[in-house]
């Protein structure tokens, strides 16, 4: 047991990793969907495409940086989950460290998800107000 | 070898990490905390926004954002007291935080992507 770290106290991380790698491949999935499909109801001249809505309310620039975002949050997501779920046969500190280096990018990808969601949030309220007076 | 670095053996046995790395996870546990901080302002601005705008009251997602908040700030909680008790114990909790965080994420999905489309299809029928 000497050098490595307690199976048992890694195993929730493992498990954690899992989900997230679950999880990040659903998104990936959904988005690739979502935007090909799209692409494809858009390129036949449909006016139901979602590219088309959006493009009309100006938003087009801002749902491509998000869905930019998204995929950028997926990668990060499978990078984690990949070096927590190899912690399953190399219990190191080595592969722990690189987990956590992992975590750290995706932990402040959320971090900024969530800035960007406070931020449209309070401007939403301040332009509501505004429309009140 | 580089595994063999940045262990250290204790005689209990029990989880052995160099101090750096105990250090990083107390500093994981910092950025976790900070998250759960925006993800709280996030939820009291959607609440005064939700009651500004009684359109768009969606209950489910808050409760959910909330529950992610409060994981991530347990999470982030434990590893700070792991960096200073280093009782294995406190790392035990914040790794049961962490996989209760991703399947909240779960609930959250689903629901969040059940009311875009919901007003997504809404808008699209209208026009």
């Amino acid at each position: 047991m000497k050098n490595t770290i307690n199976p048992e106290t890694l195993k929730p991380l493992i498990t954690s990793s899992k989900w997230m790698r679950i999880i990040a491949i659903i998104i990936l999935i959904v988005l690739c969907v979502f935007i090909i499909g799209n692409v494809i109801i858009y390129a036949i001249g449909g006016n139901n495409s979602v590219i088309e809505i959006l493009k009309n309310r100006n938003w087009l620039i801002l749902a491509i940086s998000g869905l930019l975002v998204g995929i950028f949050l997926c990668i990060q997501m499978l990078r984690t989950a990949q070096s927590g779920i190899q912690m399953e046969e190399n219990q190191n500190d080595y592969q722990l460290a690189k987990f956590i280096n992992n975590y750290y990018i995706l932990q402040f990808i959320l971090m900024g998800f969530g800035a960007i969601l406070a931020l449209n949030t309070i401007l939403g309220i301040l332009k509501l107000s505004n429309y009140g007076k | 070898m580089a595994n063999e670095q940045i262990l250290e053996v204790n005689d209990a046995d029990n989880i052995i990490l160099k101090d750096s790395t105990i250090k990083r996870l107390g500093q994981l546990g910092s950025v976790f905390q900070i998250t759960a901080y925006v993800y709280f302002v996030y939820i009291i601005a959607d609440l005064i926004y939700q009651y500004y705008n009684k359109h768009e009251f969606d209950p489910i997602s808050s409760i959910g954002f909330f529950l992610l908040a409060l994981t991530l700030f347990k999470a982030g909680s434990h590893l700070r007291h792991y960096s200073r008790s280093r009782e294995v114990e406190d790392f035990k909790k914040a790794t049961i935080q962490i996989v209760r965080f991703w399947s909240i994420i779960w609930i959250v999905l689903i629901f969040m992507g059940f009311f875009f489309y919901y007003f997504l299809m809404a808008s699209t029928f209208v026009r």
